[in-house]
């Protein structure tokens, strides 16, 4: 069924400030739209529980890319493009735009925020693996005040995040610790691009004297929401990737995996597949630390 | 009910829409632009693609609140006084047209691309134009479109 | 090859580029949907369709007082209030089984059951939205693969009987000394041209118009007029352009005849344009086919029997027959052949031609087995066709009209590089992905109807040519504008087209590939009865060169009539006409296939070789290459023709790797109803396509030498790639689409 866009309200507060405000004096009313390239297809779905919309994809306040403090902090409403224009992202944190560049399309990643991508939850994201893989940070405003929080805490569950109804999510921080990592991103669409994930997997670890370390592993579409790896980490952690141990590694690695992971049949997959290839990417990126 | 102010292909034009009104329908209804067309709705085709600010966009995911104040291209505003657009003339060449529902996108979509790599690779091509759909031509036809608009456009602007 | 040549009429000038390309590209041209008159702009109304959320079952009552009362609404059918209509029994491709509210019945979910209608489309959704149904539900036949056991014949399986027999197939297979014996899958289908179906209706008095997307003009204007109980001679249908169709536009669905009825009862113009989701069910798709197949060979591969069960889903609406069995009846030499095709009903939209409509899943199962026998025969592919190559067409046992299948198996071979093959799956890899080749045979009937043209001669030299006919993005104008222009050898740019309009003479619904085929025979008889009128204009003219001459002595070329045995002697096309005060000279022609057509088979063929790459890990396929050479008699226009071929070969690779449409289990309803979960594919999944014709000119199908083009690029290729897969990977996949999931499970 459909909406009838007269039956909406769309506002453009002029100031961040002014949209916290809004939100605050009526916690729930409003939906936030940034881009609208979800928001967009929610209301010609009927899915858009809100009848009243502020935009904020105008608020340079939040479209902000910059170093600071040994972190690269990005702004809800940076754009995909933004992200895959930003000299200090490739330099610093090349899995983050790699996944904005397969984010849909060219005109979607125009307007698509990294923000949007976080707060709608889908555990199908392209860019949440990255972000759990660096270990992000997150804040998230209101009027009352900020707070910042473990990306990894954020999603709660299917479409479930700890954004309260007078939130927004501010910025995304990321620390700039890993020029001595290897990093490994790969995703598997339904199709060669323009796909909505199947599988995804981010993976970044140090290597010292063939021994992992700091193994950091984020996936999509291997539970209900974005998710940190950290049983698989665990197991990661300190492993030997010398040639005698390594086919040891790599079936305990992918032994974890398995346990921590619950994918689900859906028309775009089948959870074996999904199970069998995160095995294979995991198994791929060890691989490839080892050679 | 918004007052919306556009600058569509150079001219000034100002709307009275709900502010959550598709680009796409105020182009399409409101100012008769039927050029944009309407393929899914929902950002996947690519059939409703239009410069934003010079930005490629889906007219179908803009609320007509956001393009208040902002400048737009349309299909119906890449040709000049009569003139094909080089882009224009190498589709109709080189078969880069077949049923039409897609080609103002794919356009738009190559100018787009363009004006960011004047020599595209082929990869470059496939990318930026991966948003648009075409149920009819097999693709290739296109691909030559853009490489031949690619030549031409820079041996013009060598000249 | 000479010999047709010899025979063949002097080759047609070709237009540069499509007729009405410069519109296109400019975003000029108008779609059905798109225009604004002759009607005044601020009475048109817009419909909006409601469809049920039920699979089967009835409608108890719809409760409408909110969305009555809601903002724009001038009118809302239901069953409950629509006009009664008498609805006459279906007769595809024109008229189908309809949901035009005149009963309480619901028999899929998505079907029609209301109409809103309002001042803006807006205001129309958001009515229907406060529209509360009551149902009364009815158990639902749902699914294929698990009810195989209701398989029963077609009340009317259309022009080839659903069950037929040639030789002793058991006997065959008794003597054969390898058998191959599986079971094999395709799935449901929905055309999604990227146009959406649309329609506007207004009534002037008693008269109907409408523009209409539609592949058939002339089967809306008759369906409609039977629909509604009006002459024929009161509706006048439009659509000058098609942004597509693949035969989902060739019948005419519920919503025609729905905005009609709005706009009869509101007396103002209506328009109803269906959104994408409502492309799945209720303006048909491919049904799903369970093939089980047998083939029986000799150890030096001659087929001794061929045997394919047809099962699939059909509407409990209305029978259609995929006849998915044609090509195990003809595309081989066998001693024996035996098909059925069954049907087992399903509540779901009504099921209709798709893109090369029983070729398309025929091939793509036929062709796998081939492959699978080839295999075990231990001989090459390409080889085993050559042994089993039908000189004659074995299902009726008569003479192909011509048939050079075996260049095109030898010329796309060379091209593809088939010699560097290995038989041996997991042999060739390149990086991470295995790579794979694999080849299949093309085929899809020729196909002429009866069809008519009218012709001018305007002032300056210019032409006029007309024909009731279509243009779907397939280059009907383009080759229209040629075939009339070659009539009198003049310019093609010369000459104005038109079509897509019901005034214009008859032609027929541009499916089944025979558009062409079919017109330009017209166009051709046209211009010749044009020709002998503008010589007797001359010979009465006394201010003409060629005044006094005799008919038979004159011709046309370059814009002038000449005398044949004198060609200086002659008279411009210009100074004729002005002579004749520039009024202009016109004829109408008319063509249809030959008594003798029931002598011979007329049929297009095509090689089709595919090189896939398969992901290691993921077991993600990549087509990175597919070459095709195909026998399609002349070649009209090698821009539009080629494009129609590569577009056709892309629906191939979709058909091996995305397209399927979803049943939920439970509520009967396409799942993924939409292009983000209905793939098509994108740009980046298609590699390189070559693509070459033989055009060696087929002139005892008709006098153009040409067959239609419009579907067999589909055929063959989605096998093609099929049998690249499992050399690539050893996987021997049965089930289309070829998912990487199946290919990692298998």
């Amino acid at each position: 069924m459909h909406s009838d866009v007269t039956q909406f309200d769309l506002a453009a507060p002029p100031s961040l400030q002014a949209v916290l405000k809004q939100l605050a004096a009526e916690p729930g009313k409003h939906a936030p739209i940034a881009g609208g390239t979800e928001m967009m297809v929610a209301l010609g779905a009927g899915r858009l529980q809100q009848r009243s919309l502020l935009s904020i994809q105008h608020l340079r306040e939040l479209r902000f890319i910059r170093v600071e403090d040994r972190l690269l902090h990005i702004g809800s409403g940076t754009t995909f493009t933004d992200i895959r224009r930003s000299a200090e992202i490739a330099k610093h944190l090349p899995l983050l735009v790699q996944s904005a560049s397969w984010t849909g399309s060219v005109a979607n990643q125009n307007r698509g925020t990294i923000g949007g991508n976080i707060c709608n939850a889908s555990p199908a994201a392209d860019t949440p693996p990255a972000l759990l893989a660096y270990g992000a940070t997150v804040t998230l405003v209101s009027a009352s005040g900020e707070r910042t929080m473990r990306y990894v805490d954020f999603h709660l569950g299917y479409k479930k995040t700890a954004l309260r109804p007078d939130e927004l999510l501010h910025s995304i921080h990321v620390p700039l610790v890993f020029g001595d990592h290897r990093q490994y991103i790969r995703k598997v669409g339904t199709r060669n691009a323009q796909a909505i994930s199947k599988i995804a997997l981010a993976a970044v670890a140090k290597v010292e004297e063939q021994r992992l370390a700091d193994v950091r592993l984020g996936a999509a579409s291997l539970t209900d929401r974005p998710v940190r790896c950290s049983a698989t980490e665990a197991v990661l952690s300190g492993a030997s990737l010398a040639s005698d141990a390594l086919e040891e590694t790599i079936r305990l690695a992918r032994a974890a995996l398995a346990g921590e992971t619950h994918a689900i049949d859906d028309i775009r997959s089948t959870a074996r597949y999904r199970g069998a290839v995160a095995g294979n990417l995991l198994e791929e990126f060890l691989r490839s630390l080892a050679g | 009910m918004s007052l919306v102010h556009l600058t569509i292909n150079g001219e000034n034009k100002s709307v009275e829409v709900p502010p959550m009104k598709r680009l796409l329908d105020v182009l399409r209804e409101d100012l008769h632009l039927t050029g944009t067309k309407e393929g899914c709705g929902e950002g996947e085709c690519g059939a409703c693609a239009v410069l934003l600010n010079g930005e490629l966009v889906n007219s179908c995911l803009i609320p007509a609140l956001q393009a208040n104040g902002t400048s737009l291209c349309t299909i119906e505003g890449v040709s000049t006084e009569g003139h094909l657009h080089p882009i224009q003339q190498c589709f109709l060449e080189k078969g880069g047209a077949q049923c039409g529902i897609c080609t103002p996108g794919m356009i738009l979509a190559t100018q787009h691309l363009l004006n960011k790599y004047p020599n595209p690779t082929m990869e470059q091509i496939q990318e930026g134009l991966a948003g648009n759909l075409c149920r009819c031509t097999g693709y290739m036809r296109i691909f030559e479109s853009v490489q031949e608009a690619a030549k031409l456009q820079n041996a013009g602007a060598g000249a | 090859m000479m010999q047709a040549a010899e025979k063949a009429p002097k080759p047609v000038k070709q237009l540069d580029h499509r007729y009405e390309g410069i519109s296109k590209v400019t975003g000029k041209i108008k779609y059905a949907g798109e225009f604004s008159e002759p009607f005044a702009k601020s009475d048109l109304l817009y419909a909006y369709l409601v469809q049920s959320t039920i699979p089967s079952g009835d409608i108890v009552s719809i409760d409408r007082a909110a969305a009555d009362n809601s903002a724009g609404v001038v009118t809302i059918l239901t069953p409950f209030n629509a006009p009664k209509l008498s609805q006459a029994p279906p007769q595809p491709p024109a008229r189908r089984n309809l949901s035009l509210l005149q009963d309480t019945s619901v028999s899929y979910n998505g079907q029609p059951i209301a109409v809103v209608v309002a001042r803006s489309l807006d205001e129309a959704k958001s009515a229907a939205a406060l529209l509360k149904v009551k149902y009364a539900p009815k158990p639902a036949k749902i699914g294929l693969k698990n009810r195989l056991a209701e398989a029963r014949w077609p009340k009317d399986p259309g022009k080839e009987p659903a069950g037929n027999h040639r030789g002793d197939a058991q006997a065959g297979f008794s003597k054969a000394t390898v058998i191959i014996e599986n079971t094999y899958i395709t799935p449901i289908q929905h055309h999604n041209p990227m146009e959406p179906h649309g329609t506007i209706a207004w009534w002037d008095g008693p008269k109907l118009n409408v523009y209409d997307s539609t592949q058939y003009i002339t089967g809306v204007r008759q369906s409609l007029a039977k629909t509604l109980n009006i002459p024929v001679d009161f509706v006048h249908v439009v659509d000058p352009v098609v942004g597509g169709g693949f035969g989902s536009k060739g019948s005419m669905w519920s919503h025609v005849p729905l905005c009609a009825m709005a706009a009869r009862i509101t007396g103002k113009p209506v328009k109803l344009i269906l959104e994408r989701e409502q492309m799945f069910g209720p303006v048909g798709g491919r049904p799903s086919t369970v093939n089980k197949i047998k083939l029986g060979a000799s150890a030096d591969g001659k087929l001794l029997a061929m045997q394919q069960d047809v099962v699939m889903n059909a509407s409990v609406m209305e029978d259609f027959v995929e006849h998915a069995e044609g090509p195990t009846k003809n595309l081989y030499m066998s001693s024996a052949n035996s098909v059925s095709a069954k049907i087992v009903e399903a509540n779901l939209g009504v099921s209709t031609f798709m893109r090369a409509p029983g070729e398309a899943p025929g091939t793509a199962v036929l062709e796998i087995a081939m492959d699978e026998l080839a295999e075990k025969l231990n001989m090459d592919p390409v080889q085993l066709r050559l042994v089993n190559y039908a000189e004659t067409d074995p299902s009726h046992d008569r003479p192909w009209t011509s048939k050079n299948l075996k260049d095109c198996y030898q010329q796309a071979a060379d091209r593809f590089g088939w010699s560097k093959r290995n038989a041996t799956p997991r042999s060739m890899s390149d990086g991470n992905a295995w790579i794979g080749y694999g080849m299949a045979t093309a085929t899809y009937p020729a196909n002429r109807s009866a069809a008519m043209a009218i012709v001018r001669l305007l002032p300056g030299g210019r032409m006029f040519v007309g024909s009731g006919t279509q243009d779907l993005g397939t280059g009907t104008y383009t080759i229209m504008a040629q075939q009339a222009a070659a009539g009198l050898g003049i310019d093609p740019t010369l000459v104005e087209v038109k079509l897509g309009d019901s005034t214009l003479p008859k032609a027929p619904v541009s499916g089944g590939s025979q558009s062409s085929a079919s017109v330009l025979p017209a166009i051709q008889d046209a211009t010749s009865q044009l020709k002998l009128k503008l010589a007797d204009l001359a010979i009465a003219d006394a201010a003409s060169p060629l005044h006094g001459l005799k008919t038979l002595d004159i011709d046309a070329k370059d814009g002038k009539l000449f005398n044949r045995n004198n060609p200086t002697q002659s008279d411009t096309l210009t100074d004729l006409i002005a002579r004749n005060g520039n009024k202009p000279v016109e004829a109408t022609g008319s063509a249809e296939p030959a008594e003798s057509k029931d002598a011979m088979s007329s049929q297009s063929w095509g090689a089709v070789f595919a090189e896939v790459a398969v992901d290691k890990d993921t077991h993600m396929v990549k087509v990175r290459r597919i070459v095709a050479t195909y026998d399609i008699g002349t070649l009209l226009n090698q821009k539009t023709g080629h494009n129609q071929l590569m577009g056709g070969i892309v629906w191939g690779i979709s058909f091996a790797l995305h397209e399927e449409a979803h049943i939920d289990s439970v509520y009967g309803r396409v799942v993924n109803e939409s292009l983000a979960e209905y793939h098509v594919p994108v740009n980046a999944d298609i590699g390189t396509i070559d693509v070459s014709t033989l055009n060696i000119p087929d002139l005892k199908f008709n006098p153009i030498g040409s067959r239609g083009i419009g579907e067999i690029g589909i055929t063959g290729t989605a096998a093609a790639v099929a049998n690249a897969i499992y050399n690539a990977t050893g996987k021997r996949i049965r089930e289309y689409p070829i998912t990487p999931d199946k290919i990692m499970l298998a």
